[in-house]
């Protein structure tokens, strides 16, 4: 996890908000990167000057554009929220004409450091040791003694890690490229300029390259900017709060809500009541699948990376995953029911449900960080509020989607209430990563018995949510 | 020495600037310090208003 970018992240959108509130933004926008970095104080990279050109490139991703469309790099920032601002008042989509305007994340180059391709060497600490394990447990034979120093042959390793793990002076390290590391499916190489870039073709918008690279240079595209104009204009926004809330801001749900309220939004509602329904629908499908077939599996629905995952690298398993709409699709449907001028905006900590939004009709996402953002700069303290008044709180259960094992236990319950000696035999991927993807193929393909399948792109489920505030 | 309690602010620029960090150091206080101070979670305490501050 990269706290220093979290924090400079948070730091620039409270900054952004103030600006907007105060009608100073477009006067200081471009002046926020020299702000945070003046001269004669330090820098986080070479120099301030290069601190400054990133920081710009984050205020870029902050107003919506994506960072590979940049086509003139002398463009102010004054001019990308100018673009914004009209888009918006003319109600067109300020990126619809750019070529990456359904990707959710991007690439900052000049951030990138470009780190070297992995590879495992012997360094100085080698004390080549009579025992030489390093030699012994390649299986490649790739380890060789040269010169009294363990040398490794990098035509034939092929970065097993045993040498690694066998060497007892820790003589040996692996270097990683932290993005490809971190990314499930290989989505994210080194281009030819030597910068990391995104194959959109192959992302699943999981967010693990955006919270692992040590450098930052992953950025979200957000839509705080159009948020912060449709409010402006009158228009009624909903604030749809995810269940994974719950432990993020300090104070309660209820809480969170109030100040959600006073931040703005016209209405707002706890995305668990769309759970609750995603779990009636959720256990109905399953029941019918399995009166038709005791043999089937299916998979759980709620999580976009995970359908992503499915419907890019594993299309022929496509049919295993639930129709059930997701809590965020069912609140949408909640709220457009009650009122359809309603704009509708989902709060949550995920990279991935601004793609699903995108496909489903929800007009916005905000992370938590941006709503942080919008209630530290409009001086909204979550712990002074007063409980929101619910018409009634949701289930437990649909409040604990946020969890892994929350959807599981939910159907689980719900399935036990209907028909009592129900049969479901359940099996969690906590969390999808290279190794998990494996294991996910092995019970698609019925390797391992198991007739409900959920799968959470974050370890722990999603309050660990690539956004999320802890 | 009389126990000395530390005010933590909570509001909402703090917590998100790393308040929400900072309430994990009662957990690891050095010996030498433990049951001598306490921290204590409060509403925001103003300071995010204050341009000399960073405001």
């Amino acid at each position: 996890m990269n706290q220093a970018a979290q924090y400079i992240r948070r730091e620039l959108a409270i900054r952004l908000v103030r600006a907007f509130d105060a009608g100073t933004l477009r006067d200081e926008i471009d002046n926020i990167p020299v702000k945070l970095r003046p001269k004669n104080e330090p820098s986080s990279r070479c120099c301030i000057y290069h601190d400054r050109a990133v920081l710009k490139y984050r205020l870029m991703a902050l107003l919506g554009y994506s960072i590979e469309d940049e086509s003139d790099e002398a463009k102010t920032l004054a001019s990308y929220l100018d673009d914004v601002v009209r888009d918006v008042a003319e109600g067109k989509d300020p990126y619809a004409g750019l070529e990456h305007k359904m990707a959710p994340l991007s690439v900052c180059g000049p951030a990138c450091s470009g780190c070297p391709d992995a590879k495992v060497v012997t360094t100085e600490n080698c004390r080549g040791c009579f025992a030489r394990p390093c030699m012994y447990n390649c299986p490649k034979k790739a380890v060789s003694i040269v010169g009294g120093r363990s040398v490794i042959d990098q035509s034939l390793c092929i970065k097993c890690g045993k040498c690694v793990a066998a060497c007892p002076y820790h003589a040996i390290v692996k270097t990683t490229v932290p993005c490809e590391d971190a990314c499930p499916v290989g989505a994210i190489k080194k281009n030819e300029f030597g910068v990391a870039q995104i194959n959109f073709e192959k992302c699943i918008f999981c967010g693990k390259c955006f919270n692992q690279c040590p450098f930052g240079a992953v950025m979200e595209r957000s839509q705080l900017m159009e948020i912060l104009l449709a409010m402006k204009k009158g228009e009624k926004l909903v604030a749809m709060v995810a269940p994974a809330a719950a432990k993020q801001f300090p104070g309660t749900i209820e809480q969170l809500l109030t100040a959600c309220k006073k931040a703005g939004f016209a209405e707002v509602m706890e995305v668990a009541l769309g759970a609750e329904k995603t779990t009636r629908h959720e256990t109905a499908e399953f029941v019918e699948r399995y009166e038709k077939d005791p043999k089937m599996i299916m998979t759980t629905s709620c999580c976009p990376a995970w359908v992503n995952l499915v419907a890019k690298h594993m299309p022929e398993h496509i049919d295993k995953v639930s129709l059930t709409p997701s809590p965020m699709v069912y609140s949408r449907e909640i709220m457009k029911e009650k009122d359809p001028t309603l704009k509708t905006v989902f709060i949550g900590p995920c990279v991935a449900k601004r793609s699903e939004a995108r496909r489903k009709d929800v007009d916005f996402v905000l992370s938590f960080e941006e709503l942080g953002a919008i209630l530290a700069a409009r001086n909204i303290d979550v712990m002074s509020c007063e409980a929101y008044p619910l018409e009634r709180p949701a289930e437990a259960t649909a409040r604990n989607y946020s969890h892994s094992c929350g959807v599981t236990e939910a159907v689980i319950a719900e399935a036990m209430s209907r028909t009592p000696d129900f049969k479901l035999n359940s099996k969690q991927i906590n969390g999808i990563d290279k190794k998990s993807v494996a294991m996910i193929r092995l019970h698609l393909m019925g390797k391992i018995p198991t007739n409900f399948l959920e799968v959470m792109a974050c370890p722990g489920g999603c309050e660990n949510g690539p956004c999320s505030l802890r | 020495m009389d126990k000395v309690t530390v005010e933590i602010c909570c509001g909402t620029a703090c917590y998100l600037l790393g308040a929400a960090r900072l309430m994990e150091l009662e957990a690891n206080l050095p010996e030498e310090l433990k049951g001598k101070v306490e921290f204590e979670a409060k509403a925001c305490l103003g300071m995010c208003n204050d341009d000399r501050l960073g405001g």
